[in-house]
C-alpha cells in the first residue's frame, strides 16, 4: 500500500474548504516532557503539581557556578522516538543555548539544541479519514522546560518545579494542508510517544504541547506565505479549532490585499479567538551558541542500535497485522491500537477464536468497561471463552452481555455463570415446538390475519417465542419451527 | 567586519542593559576588536583541522537518571528579591495568561 504524501489530493478549493483560491500550509512543533525521574542537567525529581519550587537545586535555579550534566535517559528516550519515525540519527549532536529573558528562565537561556540536533528527518505515519498519510519531520531534538508562571492580581509568581525538566520538540516539514490533518497527525504522534512510554501524553498537565505555524498561498503556487505562530493551544481540538481561525483571517486579509503580519498569536479556547502577542523575534535575536558547558552528545552505533533493539512493534504496523491476521477493517483496527494495553488485551481475546466478534465485543462491551472501571475486570482469556461459545451458538449475544457484566462485577467463569443464571441456548426442538405451539395458540387473531396475508407478523411471533424463553431460544430452530407452522 | 553603533543598540535591547554614549562607544571598540579577531582565525584553511570542543575523547560524562534530594523551598528562595507563598514574585510579565517561550 502506498501511503500518499500530507498534502496531496488537496482540490482546488479555499483553505478552510472554501470557494477556490488559498490554501493553508500548515506545520507543527511538539513539545514533549520525557518520562524520566530526574531533571534534564540535574537530579531534582521530575513530577508533575505539588509544592512550588521544592524540586529545584542550584543548576535548575541558575546559580552561578552550577553545571549541568545531560541525563543519559532523556537521551535514550528522545532516541527511541527519533529511531521509531526513521530519523536519522547524528553521532555528534550539540547542545545550545538559546538566549532570553522570561521570568520563568532562571539562567536567561535555554539549554536547546540548535545547529547538530540529535536527530534529523523522518516521518510520522497517520490515517486520515481511514487513508495512510504520511507527514515528513524536520528534526527532533533536546531541550529543557521552562517553569512556570502565574500571572494575577498585578504580579507574577514562578514556579521553578518543571525548569530542567526533559522535552524533545519535534518539528514538522510545513505540509499538512487544513486543521483536520493537523488534528490527525497529533493524534497519531501522541499514541506513538506513549505507546513507546516516552511521554504521558497528558495535555492536561503540559506533558504534551502543540504550537503551529500557518500561512496562505494561492492554490498551486509553491512558495510559502508569511506565517503566523500560535500558541496556547491545550487540547487537539484546540489546535484544529485555532488554525481554522486563522486560516480564516489571513483568508480575508489576503482577499482585501491586506499584508499578514508575521507575528505570534496566543489562542484563547473559551473566546475562541486568537489575539496577537508580540511581534514574531527574528532568529538571531535568540543569539544561539554552542553551550560551553556540555560537550557535543556523542551516540555511537553501538549505542543506537540497542535502542533500536528495545522498540516494540509501533502501532501502525501492529494496525496493518490486525488488518492482515483477524480480517479487521482500518477503523476497527485503528481503534483496536489506540493504546498497547488494548491492542495487547484484543489480541489475546482474539487467540484461536473469531477475530472479528472478539473485535466487535473488545471495540464495544470491554471499552465500555474500560471506561467506567479504568481497567480490564474481565481478563482476556475469559473474554475469549465466552465467545467461543457466542461462536458455536451455545449462548446468545444478548445473553453474553449478562455474562459479562457478571465476569466484570465478580469474577469467575463463563460457563458456570451460563448455567448459573439459565442463559444456555435452547436448542431441544422438542420443547421449543410446544413453546412455539403455545404462542400461536395463545394469538388467534394476529394467526388468522397473517394466514390472511400480513406475513410481516412473523417477527411478531418470533418476538413472543424469545419473550417466552427469555431471549434463549435458537433463532434459527424457532425460525424453521415458526415457518413449519404457518407456511407448512 | 564593520560594527556599527546600531548593532550595539540592539545587543544592548536584547541584554535589557542601558548604557550611556560613553560606555556604548567603548562596548562598540571591544566588540569590534573581538570580530577583528575572530576575522583572523577565520582567514586559516581548517579545512582538516576537527573541532576541538573537548579534551576527554568519547562524548563526555552522561548522568544515570536517579532522582537526588533537591533544596529546600526556603533555600530556593534565600537570594530571591522577592517571594511570596512559595513562589518568586516578579513584577506582572504580561496582561493576559501567557506561557513561557519553551
Amino acid at each position: 500500500m502506498s501511503a500518499r504524501g500530507a498534502n496531496e489530493g488537496a482540490a482546488p478549493r479555499g483553505a478552510n474548504g472554501g470557494p477556490a483560491g488559498w490554501e493553508a500550509v500548515i506545520g507543527l512543533e511538539i513539545h514533549a516532557q520525557l518520562r524520566t525521574r530526574s531533571k534534564a542537567f540535574c537530579g531534582c525529581e521530575v513530577r508533575f503539581g505539588g509544592e512550588a519550587n521544592t524540586r529545584c537545586c542550584p543548576v535548575c535555579l541558575g546559580l552561578p557556578g552550577a553545571l549541568p550534566v545531560l541525563n543519559r535517559r532523556a537521551v535514550e528516550l528522545a532516541l527511541r522516538v527519533g529511531l521509531a519515525l526513521g530519523c536519522r540519527v547524528v553521532e555528534r549532536s550539540v547542545m545550545a543555548r538559546k538566549n532570553y529573558f522570561y521570568p520563568d528562565l532562571p539562567k536567561g537561556y535555554q539549554i536547546t539544541q540548535y545547529e547538530a540536533p540529535l536527530c534529523e528527518g523522518g516521518e510520522v505515519p497517520f490515517l486520515l479519514d481511514g487513508e495512510e498519510r504520511r507527514l515528513r519531520l524536520t528534526r527532533i531534538h533536546l531541550e529543557e522546560d521552562a517553569g512556570k508562571s502565574l500571572h494575577a492580581g498585578g504580579e507574577t509568581r514562578v514556579d521553578l518545579n518543571r525548569a530542567g525538566v526533559p522535552l524533545i520538540e519535534i518539528v514538522t516539514e510545513p505540509e499538512l494542508a487544513s486543521p483536520a490533518a493537523a488534528h490527525a497527525f497529533l493524534v497519531a504522534l501522541r499514541r506513538l510517544l506513549v505507546w513507546l512510554a516516552v511521554c504521558d501524553g497528558n495535555m492536561e498537565e503540559g506533558s504534551l504541547r502543540c504550537d503551529a505555524n500557518v500561512s496562505l498561498r494561492l492554490a498551486g503556487e509553491t512558495g510559502l506565505g508569511v506565517k503566523t505562530e500560535l500558541k496556547n493551544l491545550n487540547s487537539f481540538r484546540g489546535v484544529e479549532q485555532a488554525l481554522a481561525f486563522e486560516i480564516d483571517r489571513q483568508e480575508r486579509r489576503l482577499a482585501a490585499g491586506e499584508p499578514v503580519a508575521p507575528e505570534t498569536r496566543l489562542w484563547d479556547a473559551a473566546r475562541r479567538e486568537a489575539r496577537p502577542m508580540r511581534g514574531k523575534e527574528t532568529v538571531q535575536d535568540y543569539r544561539y551558541f554552542p553551550e560551553p558547558d556540555l560537550p557535543p552528545l556523542a551516540v555511537d552505533a553501538a549505542w543506537r542500535e540497542a535502542v533500536r533493539a528495545g522498540l516494540p512493534e509501533l502501532p501502525d504496523a501492529r494496525r496493518r497485522r490486525l488488518q492482515a491476521e483477524h480480517g479487521l477493517t482500518v477503523d476497527e483496527a485503528e481503534l483496536l491500537t489506540a493504546d498497547r494495553d488494548l491492542a495487547d488485551y484484543y489480541e489475546a481475546a482474539a487467540a484461536g477464536g473469531d477475530g472479528a466478534l472478539a473485535a466487535h465485543w473488545v471495540a464495544g462491551e470491554i471499552l465500555r468497561l474500560r471506561k467506567e472501571t479504568g481497567g480490564f475486570p474481565v481478563p482476556p482469556a475469559v473474554l475469549g471463552g465466552l465467545l467461543a461459545r457466542v461462536g458455536e451458538g451455545a449462548v446468545s449475544h444478548t445473553a453474553a452481555k449478562a455474562v459479562l457484566e457478571r465476569l466484570a462485577a465478580e469474577g469467575g467463569e463463563p460457563d458456570a455463570w451460563i448455567a448459573r443464571l439459565g442463559l444456555a441456548r435452547l436448542d431441544d426442538a422438542a420443547v421449543l415446538a410446544g413453546i412455539v405451539d403455545g404462542v400461536l395458540a395463545a394469538h388467534p387473531a394476529e394467526l388468522a390475519r397473517y394466514r390472511g396475508g400480513r406475513t410481516k407478523l412473523f417477527r411478531f411471533f418470533v418476538g413472543r417465542v424469545m419473550q417466552e424463553t427469555g431471549g434463549r431460544a435458537d433463532p434459527r430452530l424457532v425460525d424453521r419451527l415458526l415457518r413449519e407452522r404457518l407456511d407448512g | 567586519m564593520e560594527l556599527g553603533e546600531d548593532v550595539v543598540r540592539h545587543v544592548e535591547s536584547l541584554a535589557r542593559l542601558e548604557l550611556t554614549g560613553d560606555e556604548r562607544e567603548a562596548m562598540r571598540r571591544d566588540l569590534q576588536r573581538i570580530l577583528d579577531y575572530v576575522a583572523e582565525l577565520a582567514a586559516l584553511d581548517l579545512a582538516d583541522v576537527p573541532p576541538f570542543a573537548e579534551t576527554r575523547p568519547g562524548g563526555g560524562v552522561l548522568r544515570e537518571d536517579a532522582a537526588r534530594p533537591s533544596l529546600p523551598a526556603s533555600a530556593a528562595l534565600d537570594g530571591a528579591p522577592a517571594a511570596a507563598a512559595g513562589h518568586f514574585v516578579v513584577p506582572p510579565a504580561i496582561a493576559a495568561a501567557e506561557d513561557g517561550d519553551a
